[in-house]
């Protein structure tokens, strides 16, 4: 018997491309990106890690200011296409005790609910 | 004592100390690239928060004009945490020096120490995997901040160092002045008596004297300073009546004065005996009571006050002048110092004035200090020696 058809409805999801080393020099177009989706109402964020090769412990602490400003405001934060390296970076630290990793932009959007 | 931890082989632990060990050299590029101070501060904090995944932290730095702690740098540490760290650093049990970790677990607190003191602490709050600091994070980051430290010498030595290249170009100057006024009176006095006459001839060499006189203060000011930094100067302390002292000297003061159409009042509740070098404290009082006229509009009134407190006379010299903003207040008597208000309104001197006056005071024993209710509001300069 086939699966029951389904209509799902997301809203507010949105998907913010990032692209070169997350470095302390990384922190203001984060953040520019963060607020404008933020200001439209955003209440799942995912952020895309294919063209991040490398992150600085600077550009950690960018990713953990992120998070502190999503659980304040009630949003849910996850991440794709991250490499191996910085999964485990992002593991060490502990970030993944509160932000999960999706492995690709699909698997994200149906996973984030 | 802290432990020298053996190396962990496991290949995650060994990818967590290199992680770590790699934020010395981030933490060394931030404090020698960074631009000011206080982006400095915010970049060693990022690094922290991110090395050891700190749900936040802060840096506090101690106002020594204020004598409080301020906040300097924050990355999303709690209000609740910063309180924390400031009841810690305010507590009893005088300056702290070594890192913290509460009893929360949920907060570090770490002193940078510069000049042999602490100037500063940074807090990291809860790590994310709620593992609490241990002592190889804490060796680590005290290692770290040691780089911070060495930044804050670097920057005062800096400081020094610009002031002191001002202080050459101004002392240039200032004894260039009078000695091509010195030169530029003297040759007109000793032109042929009939192409000048007798009274003028006398001006002139009056005002190149008056150079000359100016051109022996400088120069007196820049050989106190040097004896005093060697400890050469010895005082030659005897039983002084301070209330006759400072009538004295404050009579010297009359004609100037009278001159700059000021006013003195002089209001001496004590007659304390003081052992000190007279010709020294002379000194003391005359750049207290030079300044006062000095920085003082005509018709204001200059008060010598000279009391007792405790076991201690205090001697003051308050005037209705340009005053002291808060950072001049802290400043004024460090060598070479000359606020922007004096600057801007090209006031001479060498900046070496009060600098002597302080080192002549505490080698007599006593203190001295500024007061002042902000620019344009007038000073007041007190100092203290110990009663016979």
């Amino acid at each position: 018997m086939a699966e029951p058809f389904t209509a799902r409805v997301r809203l507010a999801t949105y998907v913010v491309d990032l692209s070169g080393i997350m470095d302390k020099f990384a922190e203001e177009e984060m953040m520019h990106a963060y607020e404008m989706v933020a200001a439209r109402g955003a209440k799942r964020i995912l952020l895309n890690f294919a063209g991040v090769p490398e992150a600085s412990s600077a550009g950690l602490a960018i990713l953990i200011a992120l998070l502190r400003e999503t659980q304040e405001r009630g949003q849910q934060l996850g991440l794709f296409n991250v490499n191996a390296h910085l999964s485990q970076l992002f593991e060490m630290i502990g970030l993944l005790d509160y932000v999960s990793i999706y492995e690709t932009e699909e698997q994200a959007l149906a996973e984030v609910a | 004592m802290m432990q020298t931890p053996q190396p962990d082989t496991e290949p995650r632990a060994l990818q967590r100390q290199v992680f770590q060990l790699k934020m010395l050299l981030d933490v060394l590029t931030e404090v020698s690239g960074s631009e000011t101070f206080s982006r400095m501060l915010d970049g060693v904090l990022s690094i922290f928060v991110g090395t050891f995944g700190a749900s936040g932290g802060a840096a506090f730095w101690f106002d020594e004009a204020e004598g409080t702690w301020r906040l300097a740098a924050n990355r999303h540490l709690s209000e609740e945490r910063m309180r924390e760290v400031k009841a810690w650093l305010e507590g009893a049990g005088g300056e702290r020096q070594q890192p913290h970790v509460f009893a929360s677990g949920a907060l570090l607190s770490l002193p940078v120490r510069a000049r042999g003191q602490t100037v500063g602490v940074i807090g990291l709050g809860r790590k994310l995997t709620r593992q609490p600091y241990s002592e190889e994070d804490q060796r680590l980051l005290t290692a770290a901040l040691q780089q911070v430290s060495l930044a804050v010498e670097k920057s005062r030595l800096l400081e020094l160092t610009q002031l002191k290249d001002e202080f050459l170009s101004r002392t240039t100057h200032e004894l260039r002045n009078p000695l091509i006024a010195i030169e530029g009176y003297l040759e007109l006095a000793l032109k042929e008596p009939e192409a000048v006459s007798e009274e003028n001839r006398h001006r002139f060499i009056a005002t190149a004297l008056e150079s000359a006189h100016r051109l022996h203060r400088r120069v007196d000011d820049m050989l106190n300073v040097t004896r005093l930094e060697l400890g050469r100067e010895e005082l030659l302390c005897k039983p002084l009546d301070l209330r006759a002292f400072l009538l004295q000297v404050t009579d010297e003061f009359k004609p100037l004065l009278k001159e700059k159409r000021m006013k003195l009042r002089r209001k001496f509740t004590a007659s304390p005996t003081v052992k000190a070098d007279a010709e020294r404290l002379h000194q003391v009082v005359t750049n207290l009571l030079s300044n006062a006229v000095k920085y003082s509009p005509s018709r204001s009134t200059i008060t010598v006050v000279l009391t007792t407190k405790q076991r201690e006379a205090v001697v003051g010299v308050q005037d209705e002048g340009i005053g002291l903003s808060r950072e001049d207040q802290r400043r004024i008597f460090e060598k070479f110092f000359r606020s922007d208000t004096v600057r801007l309104r090209n006031i001479e001197g060498t900046g070496l004035g009060l600098t002597i006056a302080k080192s002549l005071v505490e080698l007599h024993g006593g203190r001295i200090w500024a007061e002042s209710a902000g620019e344009g509001k007038g000073s007041a300069f007190y100092c203290s020696l110990p009663l016979l």
